[in-house]
């Protein structure tokens, strides 16, 4: 085994037990694991045995067969990251959401509750709120 | 108080007043709505701020969103709109919390609402007789966004990134379903004219703030034009949602 194969091993494996590590602390969702995971199956299988990457560089027609993998892996990666933005995308939006929604159930709170008498004067506290949930667990 | 005008008979209106870091100027705008528009309920955002912007609003006996952290201007004034939507309000007016928007002038504002059929009235500084003077890139980043609002919304704008607005119901249920997160005002006009909304500018004159400072200045303006100007683009191609008029750009 070339040096060079070795350190990419040895590289998948640690980037297994990275993901096996936050998977055991509940930090990581299954589909990403899963991802993570399959990636460093292909970095130890294309490592291993060559002949897979020569053999789809034929297919291709590419005379230099790293490049193949050099597209893949750009390709994987670019895909990751807009897959990171459709993400952020939505949980900004949702999170906006929930603040606004919060506000104005706050609001609601505050004119609904004992004080509602003299509107507006003084708002409850946060201390206040506190209390009232209480009494209604 | 507020509550005896939701008995009376007619329309009711909503001055929404976003506010980030306002505590300062927020008292003496208040006052100068309560004053120029005693019909309207009064409704604060505050846009998560670090001051005692809702203290001074609760004791001012004025109702308040709290924003549990900053949403910027686009998200805090989209909270106001479901407000209004949810009390059922026949106009709202967006008057900012800095005390840069003449609160006499909100009647106007309300008017074509309420009396022309418009959906979106904007206060225009440069339709008034004195006009509104600013930084050169300033005016330029407005005088080419508002060239393009004109042609995307096929009705005349000429300030487009005004805040000083007012809303009809029609208008509120829409925004508040969707609004732009970030410099929201050129693209509302936009959206609203695609739903088939008609657009009214009325003459405003704006004073100078008294605290605090414009986030846009500087080179700030092309930033702003840019990024607004793509924005305005890209909502050519967005699919309109299921509006009643269906979208036409």
């Amino acid at each position: 085994m070339r040096p060079i194969s070795a350190f990419v091993v040895f590289v998948a494996v640690v980037i297994a037990l990275v993901v096996v590590f936050y998977i055991r602390r509940w930090r990581l969702r299954e589909e990403y694991s899963l991802l993570w995971l399959f990636l460093s199956a292909a970095l130890i299988i294309l490592t291993i045995d060559q002949g897979v990457m020569e053999w789809a560089a034929d297919r291709l027609h590419v005379a230099y067969s790293p490049a193949v993998l050099f597209f893949l892996a750009l390709a994987f990666v670019a895909v990751m990251l807009f897959h990171y933005s459709l993400e952020i995308s939505r949980l900004s939006d949702q999170n906006k959401m929930l603040a606004q929604e919060m506000s104005l159930l706050r609001a609601k709170l505050e004119t609904s509750g004992p004080r509602a008498a003299s509107p507006g004067r003084v708002g409850p506290s946060k201390v206040d709120l506190a209390v009232a949930d209480d009494d209604a667990l | 108080m507020a509550e005896d005008r939701h008995t009376t008979v007619g329309p009711r209106g909503l001055v929404i007043i976003p506010a980030y870091n306002e505590a300062r100027s927020l008292p003496d705008v208040l006052r100068e709505v309560r004053a120029a528009a005693p019909g309207f309920d009064l409704l604060v955002v505050n846009d998560g701020s670090a001051d005692e912007t809702p203290e001074v609003v609760r004791s001012e006996g004025c109702a308040v969103l709290d924003l549990c952290f900053n949403l910027g201007i686009g998200g805090a004034v989209q909270a106001g709109f479901k407000y209004a939507v949810e009390g059922g309000y026949d106009v709202a007016v967006q008057v900012d919390g800095d005390g840069q928007h003449p609160a006499d002038q909100i009647g106007a504002l309300s008017r074509p609402i309420l009396e022309e059929g418009c959906d979106m009235a904007v206060g225009s500084r440069y339709l008034a007789p004195e006009r509104y003077e600013g930084g050169r890139l300033r005016r330029l980043g407005n005088a080419v966004l508002s060239r393009m609002c004109s042609l995307l919304s096929g009705q005349r704008v000429t300030d487009c990134t005004s805040g000083f607005r007012a809303y009809s119901a029609r208008a509120l249920a829409y925004l508040a379903h969707r609004y732009p997160a970030d410099y929201p005002e050129p693209e509302s006009i936009v959206l609203l004219a695609r739903q088939g909304m008609r657009i009214r500018e009325v003459p405003v004159k704006m004073r100078e703030r008294r605290y605090g400072r414009s986030s846009i200045t500087g080179v700030r303006p092309l930033y702003y034009m840019t990024k607004v100007g793509l924005a305005l683009a890209l909502d050519v191609i967005k699919e309109a949602p299921r509006g009643r008029e269906g979208g036409k750009a």
